[in-house]
This record gives structure tokens, C-alpha cells and sequence, in this order.
């Protein structure tokens, strides 16, 4: 495995660089990063006018408001693309060919993602993570910007888990767009992504951050950004959430297996 | 199953036996607007039981119609496929089950599925495959100079690939397919639509690495230019191998036909010529005749085509299309031997 780090080196190196060939649309896409939670801004404001009520889920409206631009800091940070680079794969019958060289197929396609990710967080997290913390005036403490980091890193393997476990089934059925906007609007939901998981009702908000591990795609690492969640409670959640990151890695790992046989076998 | 005919000397790069390959798909029966709606599982026999082998140091042409299993076959060979039935051997490994050993020693540019990166110019992609095929640095340099001197790339890889032409990228795509130096290259229909000063270097390319380097090449194509390199033909049709020889043999095996161009000053006798073969085209002064290989040594034809009504005349150069239609006319399912 380690002989061959410099091929999968070589993959990155070669994701940064197709990235970075196209630079202006890193720049737009960081304005329409950094300007998309205004939409919800205003959606906030008429809630919390028609509320009457100065908190909800014990958020204040500027509390809520710091909160979604934490979504959206989080979202650069743990939405993988390469759901999509094996989709295109397998309709366009590039699939084939890519089996060809001496490596190893869904590793250096992971790289290749995890490079543009990386240099999306560089170009645009890191910049608009800085920028949340100066005008919205986010006391962002050593400790809790470790906690922060490293629930990324959990939310990140547990994406790459489900974009992989979803892509091995684009082997079956070739299209899987709509299958994926059911999962992700699923997801999006018991995440935290549209509704701080406080919001809910206890019992349900009690499962959505101890059982499942969704919420470390949203709730957890913008609670923390912010400073709206215990350490001990992000802890359990990110310990959760990392527990189910590897039982998912490991599916899609065998289904990968198989799915890589019926293409072989049965030819795809 | 039926034996390979082992040919003596140099050892056998590919050896097929008996491969059979078939695939579940659907098929709409119908036309009408819910006709996508009622679909018909169906099974496709890709391969019909496929016996051949190709020695080191050939140039070995797969020659086939759309769908007749090529394709299919190149997929089994490159490990991509498992075969229903029969046995594959690639370089004396299993394909399938020894694909990642087996894809260091073996080129395959699978036509428009290319290697390259459409955003970048072609040499970030040749880096890539120097750190994939660990291919040392001097060597990597050799290699690369030696192959766009060959194929005419210098200007060209160095442009982003979506600004090349399709016969740069392809030239390209077989740099990329090349540089590691395999002792196989499989090249899936490396010249459609390529033009011809892009055919004539990709040839140039393949002969000189098969000469130096004892490189094998299986090429297949279903333009029967490409056949002009190639020592050895194996021809498809409906999955099964239906003629396995070289080309002199397919030529001579089908009566070796030559076409001859004849034009008079005047309205020339006819009759005359129509002895020696059948007329395709006839004009006032112009006739164009189909003959056996021997009638350009018949003293009789000679002395016609001498005569002083005779402004010019031309015999064509083989041309391997009307061959390859009768035998895909005559086969009817049986393999050629020749």
C-alpha cells in the first residue's frame, strides 16, 4: 500500500491542478457560498416576527443566524463530489478504461475528490470561516476550534461512506440522481441542515444527535462553531457519529467489492 | 473446446480458448409512446466460443463489424470481463483474476475513452503516468521524446486537451497508453476518425516499437486501411472467429482479385478485355476490370494493355473490403481456416 503513495500522490497533485484550471469558478463559487444563507436569513426573520417570542429551541435570531452561515461554512467542508465523478464514469463507459491502469479505481478517485475538497477549503472555507468569526464576533476558543476540526473530519468520512455506498448502486441502475435528492433532502432534515436539531421536539431531537449520525454533517460542527453546544455532548455525538462512519465504510467497502464483481461478471 | 494452433517460435502473448460471453439486457418490442414502459429482458451472446492466439512481436488485427464481439473480447483480455466460458491467458496470467499484475505490462487505449485530462494539456497526464507505472525519470524523458518525435506531438502537448484536434488526442491518448513501455498494447479502433497524416503516424509508431522493442500489438478496427501493418487477421462476425490467418492468405484464400483502371484514346474493343475479368465500370473511354492476380502475368492481358489505344492504365492496390463482405456473406457461422 505504502510503495504506492506516489501514485495517489501524483492523483492529487493532478486534482488540484484540473481544478485550478478553471480559477474563476472557484471565485464564483465562493460568492454563492458565502451569500446563500442570506436566502434563509430572510425566511428567519418573518419566523421569529410571527413567533413573537425572542428564542426558539432556545436560539435567539441572531443565534439562528450565526448558525446557518456555520451550515454553510460546514457544507464546503464535507460535500464530496465523488458520487458524481463515478456516475459520469459509468454512463459515459469511462468506467473501463480507468480499470486498466495499475491502481486502484475508487482509491484514486476518492483522492482526486479529496483534493478539490481540500483546495476548496483552502480557497474558500478557511477564508469564510475567518470571516464568520470577525463579523458575527464568534468566540472561537483553541479547544473548541480542535472539537470543530476534527468533527469535519468525522463528517467527512461519514459523507464519503454514504456518496460511496450510493455510487455502487449507480452500477445497478446507472441513474441514481433521484435516489440521491431523496437521501440527501432526507438527510438534510435529521441533520440540521434546514432546522436546528433543538428545534425539535426532545424525544426526537434525543435520537437525532445520540443515535443516528447525521447530525455531524450539520447540527454538531455549527453548534460547536458557534459555541452552542457543551463539549461533552459534541463529543458523544462526534463518538456517534465516527462509530457509524466506520460500520458505513466498511458496507460500502463490501458492496463496493461486489458491486466491482457483477460489472466483471455480468458486464455492467 | 477447440485447440489453438501454437504458432512456433517466439511464445504466445495472448492465448484464448473456447471464451464465451453473453449479457442480460433489454430490448423495447415495440415503438409506441409508452414503449419504454414494456420492456423485454433478452439475453446478447457477445461470444460464441473464441479460439486464437497472437505472438510476442505481432501486429495482430481485429477486423469486425459493428457489434460483432471485438469489443467484448478486448474487455476479457484487459481483465475488464470474466468470461462465461473458456479459458483466457494474457502474458501467461489470468486477466480477470490477476488484472492489477497484469495491467503494468499491458497498453490499452480503448478509443474515445481516453486517458487524458480535458482541462489540461497532454503532458500533466504523461506525469501522471510516470508516477502510476513508477517509469524512472531519464527513461521517461527517453520515452516521451522518442514518442512525439514519432507521432509529431512537440507543438501539441503542451495545449489544454480540449483544444486538440481529434487525431492529437488520439496520437496523444496512445503516448499516454505507451510510455511504460508494455510488452502488449491492445488498441481498441485507434483510428476512427482520425485523419490521414494521424493514421500514417500512429502505423509509423507501432512498427518502429514492434521492431525495436518486440512489442506486441492487437489492433482492432473495422477500417480495412489499418490492415496494411498487421501480419496476422483474425475477423469477427457475430462472435465467433470467422477467418484466423494473415492477410496474403485472406487475400489468396478468396481468389486474390485486383482491380485494373484502363483508359483509350478511342472507343476501345470491349469484348476484348471482358475475357481477362468482369467489368465494374464502363465508360466511352474508360473501362474498369475486376481480374484474377495471375491474369497480370497472363502474356495475352500484357500485350493488351500495351497496345497503342491504350493511353494508361493502373492496377489498384489490394483492396480487402469486398473480401471481407463475401466472407461475411459465406461464413455462415463456420471458421475460416486458411
Amino acid at each position: 500500500m505504502f510503495e504506492d503513495a506516489g501514485k495517489y500522490a501524483a492523483f492529487f497533485k493532478m486534482g488540484i491542478k484540473d481544478e485550478l484550471a478553471y480559477v474563476g469558478d472557484v471565485i464564483i463559487s465562493l460568492i454563492l457560498r458565502i451569500g446563500a444563507p442570506l436566502v434563509m436569513l430572510a425566511v428567519w426573520y418573518a419566523i421569529y416576527l410571527a413567533s413573537g417570542t425572542a428564542t426558539i429551541g432556545g436560539f435567539s435570531l441572531s443565534q439562528t443566524y450565526s448558525y446557518f452561515f456555520a451550515v454553510s461554512l460546514v457544507a464546503v467542508f464535507t460535500v464530496p463530489s465523488v458520487l458524481w465523478m463515478i456516475q459520469d464514469d459509468i454512463q459515459g463507459g469511462a468506467l473501463g478504461a480507468n480499470l486498466v491502469r495499475p491502481v486502484n479505481y475508487v482509491l484514486s478517485t476518492i483522492v482526486m475528490d479529496l483534493s478539490w475538497g481540500l483546495l476548496q477549503a483552502a480557497l474558500i472555507g478557511v477564508p469564510m470561516g475567518v470571516l464568520l468569526v470577525l463579523l458575527l464576533h464568534i468566540a472561537l476558543s483553541p479547544m473548541y476550534l480542535a472539537l470543530f476540526v476534527s468533527e469535519l473530519a468525522v463528517a467527512l468520512l461519514l459523507m464519503y461512506a454514504i456518496e460511496m455506498l450510493i455510487a455502487a448502486l449507480a452500477i445497478y441502475l446507472t441513474y441514481i440522481n433521484s435516489l440521491y435528492s431523496a437521501i440527501y433532502t432526507a438527510i438534510a432534515f435529521i441533520s440540521g441542515m434546514t432546522l436546528p436539531l433543538n428545534f425539535f421536539p426532545q424525544w426526537a431531537s434525543g435520537i437525532l444527535q445520540y443515535a443516528l449520525p447525521f447530525q455531524i454533517l450539520a447540527y454538531t460542527p455549527a453548534a460547536t462553531f458557534i459555541g452552542a453546544i457543551a463539549v461533552p455532548q459534541a463529543l458523544e455525538s462526534t463518538a456517534v457519529a465516527l462509530a457509524w462512519a466506520l460500520a458505513l465504510s466498511l458496507a460500502a467497502a463490501l458492496f463496493w467489492r461486489h458491486a466491482m464483481k457483477r460489472i466483471t461478471i455480468a458486464g455492467g | 473446446m477447440t485447440a489453438i494452433a501454437i504458432p512456433i517460435g517466439m511464445p504466445n502473448v495472448i492465448e484464448v480458448s473456447g471464451a464465451r460471453k453473453s449479457f442480460k439486457t433489454y430490448e423495447t418490442p415495440r415503438s409506441g409512446f409508452l414503449a419504454s414502459l414494456r420492456k423485454k429482458r433478452i439475453v446478447k451472446y457477445a461470444l460464441r466460443g473464441v479460439s486464437f492466439g497472437v505472438r510476442q512481436g505481432e501486429i495482430a488485427a481485429l477486423l469486425g463489424k459493428n457489434g460483432s464481439g471485438k469489443s467484448t473480447l478486448i474487455k476479457l483480455l484487459s481483465g475488464i470481463l470474466h468470461p462465461d466460458a473458456g479459458t483466457v491467458r494474457v502474458l501467461g496470467l489470468d486477466p480477470w483474476s490477476e488484472r492489477r499484475k497484469l495491467t503494468s505490462r499491458i497498453g490499452v487505449v480503448m478509443g474515445a475513452h481516453g486517458q487524458l485530462w480535458w482541462d489540461l494539456p497532454a503532458t500533466d497526464t504523461f506525469n501522471l503516468m510516470r508516477a502510476i507505472y513508477k517509469i524512472p525519470e531519464r527513461q521517461f524523458r527517453e520515452r516521451l521524446e522518442f514518442l512525439t518525435n514519432i507521432l509529431e506531438l512537440k507543438g501539441v502537448v503542451k495545449r489544454q486537451v480540449r483544444t486538440l484536434s481529434l487525431g492529437e488526442q488520439m496520437k496523444c491518448n496512445f503516448v499516454a497508453s505507451v510510455l511504460h513501455m508494455p510488452e502488449l498494447v491492445i488498441l481498441d479502433e485507434p483510428t476512427i476518425g482520425v485523419d490521414l497524416p494521424s493514421k500514417q503516424a500512429l502505423r509509423t509508431a507501432i512498427e518502429s516499437m514492434r521492431d525495436e522493442r518486440k512489442t506486441t500489438f492487437l489492433i482492432t478496427t473495422h477500417i480495412v486501411e489499418d490492415l496494411a501493418m498487421a501480419e496476422k487477421i483474425f475477423v469477427m462476425d457475430r462472435g465467433r472467429i470467422v477467418y484466423d490467418g494473415s492477410r496474403e492468405s485472406l487475400e489468396r484464400y478468396f481468389g486474390d482479385r485486383r482491380e485494373v483502371n484502363i483508359e483509350f484514346e478511342s472507343a476501345g474493343d470491349v469484348k476484348a478485355y471482358t475475357r481477362f475479368g468482369k467489368v465494374l465500370e464502363l465508360e466511352s473511354n474508360y473501362i474498369k476490370l475486376e481480374v484474377e492476380q495471375a491474369q497480370l502475368r497472363n502474356r495475352a492481358f500484357i500485350n493488351l494493355l500495351s497496345s497503342e489505344n491504350v493511353v494508361d492504365y493502373s492496377v489498384m492496390e489490394r483492396d480487402l473490403k469486398p473480401i471481407l463482405l463475401r466472407l461475411y456473406a459465406q461464413h455462415g457461422g463456420r471458421r475460416g481456416h486458411v
